[in-house]
């Protein structure tokens, strides 16, 4: 078996801004300077692949009755929709910061894959211009993620050329990526470059497989095969108090976030005792498909320490586990109840 | 718009290139002329009117030809080209549209569908009729229809611009420097948006090839501001000094000052803000905006005499001005002129109604007078809390207004008010805890006080 390189080595350029400093942020939106960014090969800098607006182009082709080439000035011209959405990356810990609610705009991905006469039952391939290597001792290759074709015509799924506003920056994909809504990540390949439509159980290209590309981003387990991850999970994180705060003896107005992948988030409940006893807490903001929602609880604090602990459940029952599958050998979907201790004088 | 690009040239071209006519009866018939004759006749005559002018005149021309041979896509194209020249768009692009029919590969046509398009205020259709003409193979396009063509884009993309419409503006000018063509005008506009939409680097790249691409003085310094402020927002902060400097030693501008002063004052440079605010101020006398800066940075600065001398000059000249009051109100409190300082905030309240935390800052400067109005601060806070009501430091100004007023009751209220916003600050809980005191509380006083204690043990 050909050794992976580590996840470290992968997961490069993250923002170091704490937990605390992006979820106390009154807006739900998150400031564009502080959504966080994964590159996957260490030797790529977005700011000097020179990627231009004038020089940049995207082609669509493979099972297509239209193959086509885009330019920036293609998509300009087409209707831009405009998409909330929040982003994780598929490796985000418990309580980490590679989490973003952002407001994408781009071109309906259905819209593209229409025009070029791709059906919807197809799977399709997305190849980023972010090129290295994966594997130790294999060749270079192009970062490429295969999606279903239902995702793919789905409304919500763009090809991006704006966050927040302002086109996108060179570390957010500048200047088009696409955007999953619901899906961790690692779908939403950045520069885009290449488009291929496979036809449905047409086998994927062999450089594809060579390259390492599959084995990423999967379930590992001693007794199953590898499953790629792809919706991202229901989860909560406590935005404040912070682990280790000292407050003295008030109402203290404990909140946070919440998400899901499909669906909504339904409820979000708090213990105060390290998870013996459970209160609902307050949704701030109305629950919407592939927004994170804000919560409150007012917890009249008393002298001593006390673990919190959030939980969330979603619309389609799942809720947050306890504690991380012990099966799992894999460093992903890692969305488990964390318990935060802090000390009421 | 209502300039079309190179039409009567195309026209020209038409009349010359020598038709084909079918024939058809539509006039009263002429039984002395073949059908032939007949079209040959209104063909010419067509030909004629246009060259002298008499569009009128050819489009009726054109229209009884056609009624000799009613699948000529010519013969419609040149109606449409009459009618464009008549300015009857609606009438020239429905010949346009037959012609296009009838020739769908001609690229004149499409081209001057998209003019008249773009004539009429069409835009949407006029840029998809130039998408259309760029799918024809480049070979059937002669130079000179690929100039329009890129002229005719520029055209359009000022019109959107015009009307706000930044992306299709910006598509426009892409599709322009894709052709090859360096004009530094072009690259400018193009920087321009490439800046404002967020593609800062490209916005620097366009905007320095522009600046090496000309040898106008004016331009260069507009190339150079704009590569300034694009490097600017990528806080590639000693390139947009350079490229700020370079523009205002070629022609000094508002905005290249305004943005290098806001360098210098954001990275605590005092002195070279003042000295880039003062030398501006020196070129550019009627800012107001470079004055409010030079005397904004001299308040930070610390030299509040030459501030207040900056500004009140300001507020004289450009009483309209909000910062302009603001900052005088902030240079004559550092100078203890707390009457002028209140003066200045109640023009700035006058000026600006809503400007932010107005009534707070209003309220600093009474209390600071001697003697202090209380009664005007608690009206200036009331309405504070009025507009910010989430805001804690209005009421804990509230609770020691009221506290130094001797009502105590109120300033308890107040204070736990800002507790309950979630403020956190001993200060806000010792000022409690002396209010109960004076009102008998003895034991909820004790609390304050151990609160105290325990927020000042962790640093609040």
């Amino acid at each position: 078996m050909i050794p992976l390189l580590s996840r470290r080595s992968l997961l490069t350029g993250a923002t170091a801004s704490l937990a605390g400093e992006l979820l106390s942020q009154q807006t739900d939106l998150t400031a564009t300077d502080q959504i966080f960014a994964r590159n996957h090969f260490t030797d790529f800098d977005p700011a000097k692949a020179e990627l231009t607006l004038a020089s940049w182009s995207l082609r669509i082709e493979g099972r297509v009755t239209h193959p086509m080439t885009l330019s920036f000035s293609d998509l300009l011209e087409t209707h831009l929709a405009k998409q909330e959405s929040l982003l994780e990356c598929a490796g985000n810990g418990e309580s980490g910061t590679a989490v973003a609610m952002c407001r994408w705009e781009g071109v309906q991905l259905g819209n593209l894959l229409e025009r070029a006469g791709a059906k919807p039952d197809s799977n399709i391939l997305f190849e980023g211009y972010d090129r290295g290597t994966l594997l130790a001792n294999s060749v270079p290759t192009n970062y490429t993620r295969i999606i279903p074709g239902k995702k793919c015509f789905a409304p919500e799924s763009l090809v991006a050329i704006r966050l927040n506003g302002r086109f996108l920056p060179d570390r957010n994909g500048f200047p088009a990526r696409v955007i999953f809504p619901g899906r961790y990540g690692m779908d939403s390949v950045k520069w885009l470059r290449r488009i291929i439509v496979l036809a449905p159980g047409e086998a994927v290209p062999a450089s594809y497989i060579e390259s390492g590309m599959p084995r990423l981003y999967s379930r590992l387990t001693k007794k199953q095969p590898p499953v790629p991850v792809s919706s991202i999970l229901v989860k909560s994180v406590i935005g404040y108090p912070s682990t280790d705060t000292k407050m003295v003896p008030s109402v203290v107005p404990v909140s946070g976030y919440a998400w899901t992948g499909d669906g909504s988030v339904k409820e979000v409940r708090l213990s105060v005792d390290g998870g013996r006893n459970w209160d609902r807490a307050r949704l701030s903001t109305s629950p919407k498909p592939f927004n994170w929602v804000r919560w409150t609880y007012n917890w009249s604090a008393s002298s001593g320490k006390h673990i919190l602990m959030s939980r969330a459940e979603d619309s389609a029952g799942k809720a947050q586990p306890m504690s991380r599958d012990p099966e799992r050998l894999d460093a992903y979907e890692l969305n488990a109840v964390v318990p935060v201790t802090c000390t009421v004088l | 718009m209502h300039r079309l690009v190179g039409m009567q040239r195309a026209c020209a071209l038409l009349l010359f290139a020598g038709l084909a006519w079918g024939a058809i009866s539509c006039p009263p018939s002429d039984t002395s002329q073949t059908p032939a004759q007949q079209f040959a006749k209104y063909a010419s005559q067509a030909q004629q009117a246009f060259q002298a002018n008499d569009y009128a005149k050819a489009a009726a021309s054109f229209r009884n030809a056609l009624c000799f041979a009613p699948e000529n896509g010519s013969l419609y194209y040149g109606l449409g080209l009459a009618e464009a020249a008549a300015s009857h768009f609606d009438r020239a692009r429905d010949a346009l549209i037959h012609a296009r029919r009838l020739s769908p590969g001609e690229p004149r046509v499409l081209l001057s569908l998209a003019q008249v398009n773009a004539s009429a205020g069409n835009f949407d259709e006029s840029i998809a009729n130039l998408a259309q003409l760029d799918q024809l193979a480049p070979e059937h396009q002669q130079r000179e229809q690929r100039q329009t063509a890129i002229e005719l884009r520029a055209q359009l993309g000022q019109a959107l611009l015009a009307q706000n419409r930044f992306d299709l503006a910006l598509a426009q000018f892409l599709r322009i420097k894709q052709t090859g063509m360096s004009d530094p005008a072009i690259l400018l506009t193009l920087a321009t948006l490439e800046n404002n939409l967020g593609a800062y680097a490209d916005a620097e790249r366009d905007a320095n090839a522009a600046f090496a691409g000309t040898a106008n003085r004016e331009q260069r310094s507009t190339a150079a501001v704009i590569a300034g402020l694009a490097y600017k927002n990528e806080k590639k902060n000693d390139d947009a000094v350079r490229s700020l400097r370079a523009s205002i030693d070629l022609a000094a501008s508002e905005i290249a000052c305004l943005a290098l002063t806001e360098i210098f004052e954001t990275s605590a440079e005092a002195a070279k803000a003042i000295e880039v605010s003062q030398s501006c101020s020196a070129v550019i006398p009627q800012s107001a905006a470079i004055a409010i800066a030079l005397g904004r940075n001299l308040v930070n600065a610390g030299r509040h005499e030459q501030a207040a001398t900056v500004l009140q000059n300001v507020t004289h000249n450009a009483p309209d001005q909000p910062e302009g009051w603001r900052w005088l109100a902030q240079a004559e409190t550092l100078l203890g002129n707390y009457p002028k300082a209140i003066a200045a905030l109640q023009q700035l309240a006058r000026a600006a109604p809503g400007y932010p935390m107005v009534d707070s800052m209003l309220a600093q400067a009474v209390l600071k007078a001697d003697p202090p109005n209380y009664e005007e601060a608690i009206q200036h806070l009331s309405r504070a809390a009025q507009a910010t009501p989430s805001d804690s430091d209005v009421f804990f100004m509230l609770g020691r207004t009221y506290f130094s007023m001797g009502r105590y009751a109120e300033s308890a209220d107040n204070l736990r008010e800002a507790i309950q916003l979630g403020s956190n600050s001993s200060l806000v809980y010792y000022q409690l805890g002396r209010a109960l005191e004076k009102l008998g509380r003895e034991a909820e006083a004790k609390q304050q006080f151990e609160t105290v204690r325990l927020l000042k043990s962790i640093g609040q």
